[in-house]
């Protein structure tokens, strides 16, 4: 990714075997001349702007963009506050929709549309979290180790292995269960996918790392006498932020589906906190009769987690356009 | 020049006239996002049998495009071939179906590439990769075609040919790859050898070795062989002539002996002199000043004028034809007299 | 390549141990006592309570307890037994069948739908057959397993018999033989067909831009061949060894599918067991799902080592 404008470039990169070295040769002096921050920006300017000209990004933002109003503001949406339960009335349970309640009623007679919007603060704090703790614990743990190669990186490494091994939901699902009841119920949720969610990360970083180590610029700047730290955090970290970023924002979605699931079991969130998964889940036993209090959380839940996939897959392709 | 072999069957012959591989005003062209990349404009050469051609330029030239054209493996699209001709013993390449051109690729015209480590396929053994030769366009049995196999091992001198069949091609030299990479190319005995940079990738004593061995098989098959270089040193003892291209276009064809004597156009004059040279010991090494052309955007005019020492006004206006100096010499440079005269005008 | 296989498997010692320990002391960090649980309501006469504690080595360290365990499952095969003195490999057998032909139809139908898209949109690379493709699988990783079961379950299963009279899917249980499979294994192979999709597209995309493929062209081969022969055999590596991997990951994921179709396996009792506290049933079953993990892994590197020569003759 040294080359950040190749004229040839993205659109058909198997050019590049043909097309002479030529049409490159300028814009890669050009790069050489320049300072590695200023690598580093061009490949997010380049991004970016390929990037506001994709219409899958576009839509993913305006999805995340509404879940995230969404989540803060869920009154802006619905004038029924779905956690005042005398807002239910069990004698209209499972009834179809009508123009106060335009998803219909649940097994409760709750609201099924007040309860949907409100089930998107908990998905969206739960993926936010357990993507910034996974990110921050595996993307550090991973430069470290990336870096300091050795005893640190044979260590950490063996370790993600250690982690790999064990099926993740099923990880979660037990340290969810164990620890149910003594702790908050989102927390905990958090906790159990953070712990076997951080080597996904850990693998990203260290590899990205390794390959920013042996470029010429960290050989230079090493050589040039500059300290661990700065070597980490000025001149690999900024290098290697791309995969991770991608894999962030993928993770964010799958680990949205993972709460759904884990609620969907009853070892996630518990009620009366609202969440979809929960949510499928009481609504599972009378499905076949009244599919309605199932599906719209269930639409909720797939839109949510395919516009992070789909923001994810629109930043790695901006990024890396030999991929496409 | 036109040395067309005795063993032709009748619908191929052709007027006497007719070289064995011609390329007549070939244009090359890739069509991109960022634009339209004119990668060959207009080229014309001839190799006769048992003649090497040497075809000279830097990357991005045009010279392995229009060996790729040669070979029809270019990617179409994005290649686009607007214009041009590539007669082989007269019959125009481009215009054949893709089935008639398959029959030509490999056995009457080959390729040996570059890189010879990632030109082999890394999961096959090299004798599994030049018997298929064999079985493929001979129908050969599996055991026959690996015999065939030693045999050119042994022709291309690998040691211990017999044992080594077996191995894969991260087994051996850079030397060894690169000599198998031409077994597999003259398997079935081709008319027209086409070498990319054979030695490009090679220490420089092992590019000897090869470059002798080259020479030495033509000399025994009398192909034709093309010979594609950046490379002037590796050229001059075995090339009968050399083509030297620049952006896309031939900008002077000579034989070998007046080139090194006598260049006459500046491009061809710069690289000579940009040779460093013991007997020049504490000069300064002249160098062609500006960067090769933008592909996507060629100067107006001759598209060598913004680093020619020789420009007029005329050359930022009208490209250069290829002028005939002889029979057998041509430049694509207003003022070749000039330079073949040795007058420096700044 | 001797040396290639018994450095893998030495590899693997650490892996089998720590997850297995991991599990170990997250399970058996669960506070409460595990026999007073056992008795319920009643208080247990302490004297009995002792003798059981005793037994099940409950007042040694933890780390005591783990090796008199894995000990035992690994020398003598002998994952123990649960509070009510059944013996765990005896619950776990008939369930196990039922998850692993769960995990082999999804692995079945993964390779062929997966590889299979892949190829046709590597072919058909940037015309609408390849975007559809790719558009398609963006949408298979992206709706849950929790969604795509019930909405296959109601659609295919429920909807389809009354439309058209054919009960072609059985909505829940093992009744129908290989055909109850069909059904919960697409939905958990979902995701995965759709990475390998994506896999098979990029690697075979890739390789059709390697150098020696230009060179198998350059030999006069027919693009059947050269695709076929040159490009699947180096395109096939990859895919292979992400088939073998995932055994684990299907076996491990099944509990969702399970839950939704009613299938009485290795997800559905771990999720019993975690709700019984029954500690021994639950290690057990982690235990063995680690072990495929880490034997699925093995068996992917042998491979990888007799379609790749270069790590062969590492």
């Amino acid at each position: 990714m040294s080359n950040p404008t190749p004229p040839v470039g993205p659109g058909l990169p198997e050019t590049q075997t043909l097309v002479p070295d030529t049409v490159t040769e300028p814009a890669k002096q050009r790069a050489g001349k320049q300072a590695k921050a200023a690598r580093s920006a061009s490949l997010w300017t380049d991004a970016w702007y390929d990037l506001r000209r994709r219409p899958m990004f576009i839509i993913s933002m305006i999805i995340i963009l509404i879940l995230l109003i969404m989540s803060f503001w869920p009154s802006l949406f619905t004038s029924v506050d779905p956690y005042n339960a005398r807002t239910c009335d069990l004698s209209t349970a499972r009834q179809g929709p009508s123009p106060g309640h335009l998803f219909g009623r649940d097994n409760l007679g709750c609201d099924v549309y007040a309860r949907t919007i409100y089930g998107a603060r908990n998905s969206i704090v739960i993926g936010v979290f357990t993507t910034l703790i996974t990110t921050l614990v595996g993307g550090l743990l991973g430069i470290v180790a990336g870096f300091r190669s050795g005893v640190v990186d044979t260590v950490s490494s063996r370790l993600t292995e250690i982690f790999f091994a064990i099926p993740p939901i099923l990880g979660a699902l037990l340290i969810a269960a164990t620890f149910r009841g003594r702790a908050n119920s989102i927390m905990l949720v958090i906790i159990a996918l953070a712990v076997l969610g951080w080597p996904m990360t850990f693998r990203i970083m260290r590899a990205a790392v390794i390959t920013a180590k042996n470029q010429d610029f960290v050989i230079a700047a090493r050589a040039l006498g500059a300290g661990a730290g700065r070597i980490m955090f000025r001149h690999l970290l900024p290098n290697s932020l791309a995969p991770v970023i991608v894999v962030a924002t993928i993770n964010l979605g799958t680990f949205i589906a993972a709460e759904a699931a884990l609620s969907f079991l009853g070892v996630g969130v518990q009620s009366p906190d609202i969440s979809w998964g929960l949510m499928i889940a009481d609504a599972r036993n009378r499905f076949l009769e009244a599919s309605l209090p199932l599906v719209f959380p269930a639409v909720f839940l797939s839109i949510t987690v395919l516009a992070f996939i789909m923001m994810g897959d629109a930043v790695r392709d901006a990024l890396d356009p030999k991929l496409r | 020049m036109n040395k067309t072999s005795t063993d032709l069957s009748p619908a191929e012959v052709t007027p006497g006239d007719e070289p064995l591989l011609a390329v007549d005003d070939l244009h090359v062209e890739f069509h991109t996002r960022a634009g339209t990349v004119r990668a060959v404009n207009g080229v014309s050469y001839t190799v006769g049998a048992g003649e090497t051609l040497a075809v000279l330029g830097e990357s991005g030239s045009g010279k392995s495009v229009t060996a790729q054209a040669i070979m029809g493996i270019l990617d179409m699209p994005p290649a686009v071939i607007p214009h041009g001709e590539i007669r082989f013993k007269g019959t125009d390449l481009l215009k054949l179906s893709e089935e008639a051109r398959t029959q030509v690729r490999g056995q009457r015209i080959a390729m040996i590439f570059q890189d010879a480590l990632s030109a082999l396929n890394p999961v096959f053994t090299v004798g599994w990769q030049i018997s298929e030769m064999f079985r493929v366009h001979r129908g050969m049995s599996k055991s026959e075609a690996m015999k065939k196999a030693v045999e050119l091992m042994d022709r291309v001198r690998i040691p211990a040919a017999k044992q080594r069949v077996h191995d894969y091609p991260h087994q051996f030299s850079g030397g060894m790859r690169q000599r198998i990479m031409i077994a597999m190319s003259i398997a079935l005995d081709p008319e027209v050898l086409i070498a990319d940079e054979p030695t490009t990738a090679l220490d420089v004593t092992v590019q000897a070795q090869i470059m002798e061995l080259l020479a030495e098989l033509q000399r025994e098959s009398q192909m034709g062989l093309i010979l594609i270089t950046h490379d002037l040193g590796v050229v001059a003892d075995v090339a009968d002539k050399i083509a030297v291209m620049y952006a896309g276009r031939i900008v002077e064809n000579a034989p070998v002996y007046d080139i090194y004597k006598t260049p006459a156009h500046p491009y061809t004059k710069g690289l000579l002199d940009s040779i460093p040279r013991v007997d020049l010991k504490g000069q300064d090494l002249y160098a062609i000043k500006g960067l090769p052309p933008n592909l996507l955007d060629l100067p107006k005019g001759c598209s060598f004028h913004p680093r020619c020492p020789y420009r007029q006004d005329n050359c930022e206006s009208t490209a250069p034809q290829l002028y005939e100096i002889s029979g057998i010499r041509g430049s694509a440079c207003h003022y070749w007299r000039e330079v073949l005269d040795g007058e420096r005008q700044q | 390549m001797g040396r290639y296989v018994i450095r893998r498997l030495i590899q693997a010692i650490p892996v089998l141990l720590g997850a297995t320990l991991l599990i170990f002391c997250i399970v058996f960090a669960l506070p409460g006592d595990p026999i007073a649980a056992l008795f319920g309501d009643k208080r247990p006469d302490p004297a009995v309570a002792e003798v059981l504690r005793e037994q099940y080595h409950l007042n040694d360290p933890l780390l005591l307890q783990y090796w008199y365990y894995i000990s035992g499952v690994l020398f003598r095969g002998d994952f123990g037994v649960n509070f009510a003195d059944v013996p765990v490999s005896q619950i776990m057998v008939g369930k196990f069948q039922i998850t692993l032909n769960l995990a082999l139809t999804a692995l079945v139908m993964e390779a062929f739908i997966g590889v299979g898209l892949g190829l046709w949109a590597a072919l058909r690379r940037g015309k609408a057959t390849d975007t559809m493709i790719l558009a398609s699988t963006l949408l298979l990783i992206s709706v849950p397993t929790l969604v795509t079961g019930f909405v296959l379950q109601l659609l295919l299963g429920v909807k389809l018999k009354e439309w058209t009279g054919l009960d072609i899917f059985p909505v829940a249980g093992t009744f129908a033989g290989w055909r109850s499979y069909v059904l919960p294994g697409f939905v958990l192979a979902g995701t995965s067909i759709a990475y390998l999709t994506r896999l098979t597209r990029t690697s075979l995309v890739e390789t059709l831009r390697a150098d020696y493929i230009r060179t198998a062209t350059a030999k006069g081969l027919s693009r059947r061949r050269v695709i076929g022969r040159h490009g699947l055999r180096n395109a096939l590596i990859p895919l292979v060894t992400y088939l073998g991997a995932d055994l684990g990951n299907l076996m491990g994921g099944a509990v969702i599918t399970e839950t939704i179709f009613n299938l009485q396996g290795i997800g559905n009792q771990l999720f019993t067991s975690v709700y019984l506290r029954e500690q021994p049933v639950v290690v057990g079953i982690v235990t063995v799902l680690v072990l495929i993990y880490i034997l699925a892994n093995l068996v992917v590197d042998l491979l990888y080592a007799v379609l790749d020569p270069r790590i062969r003759y590492e």
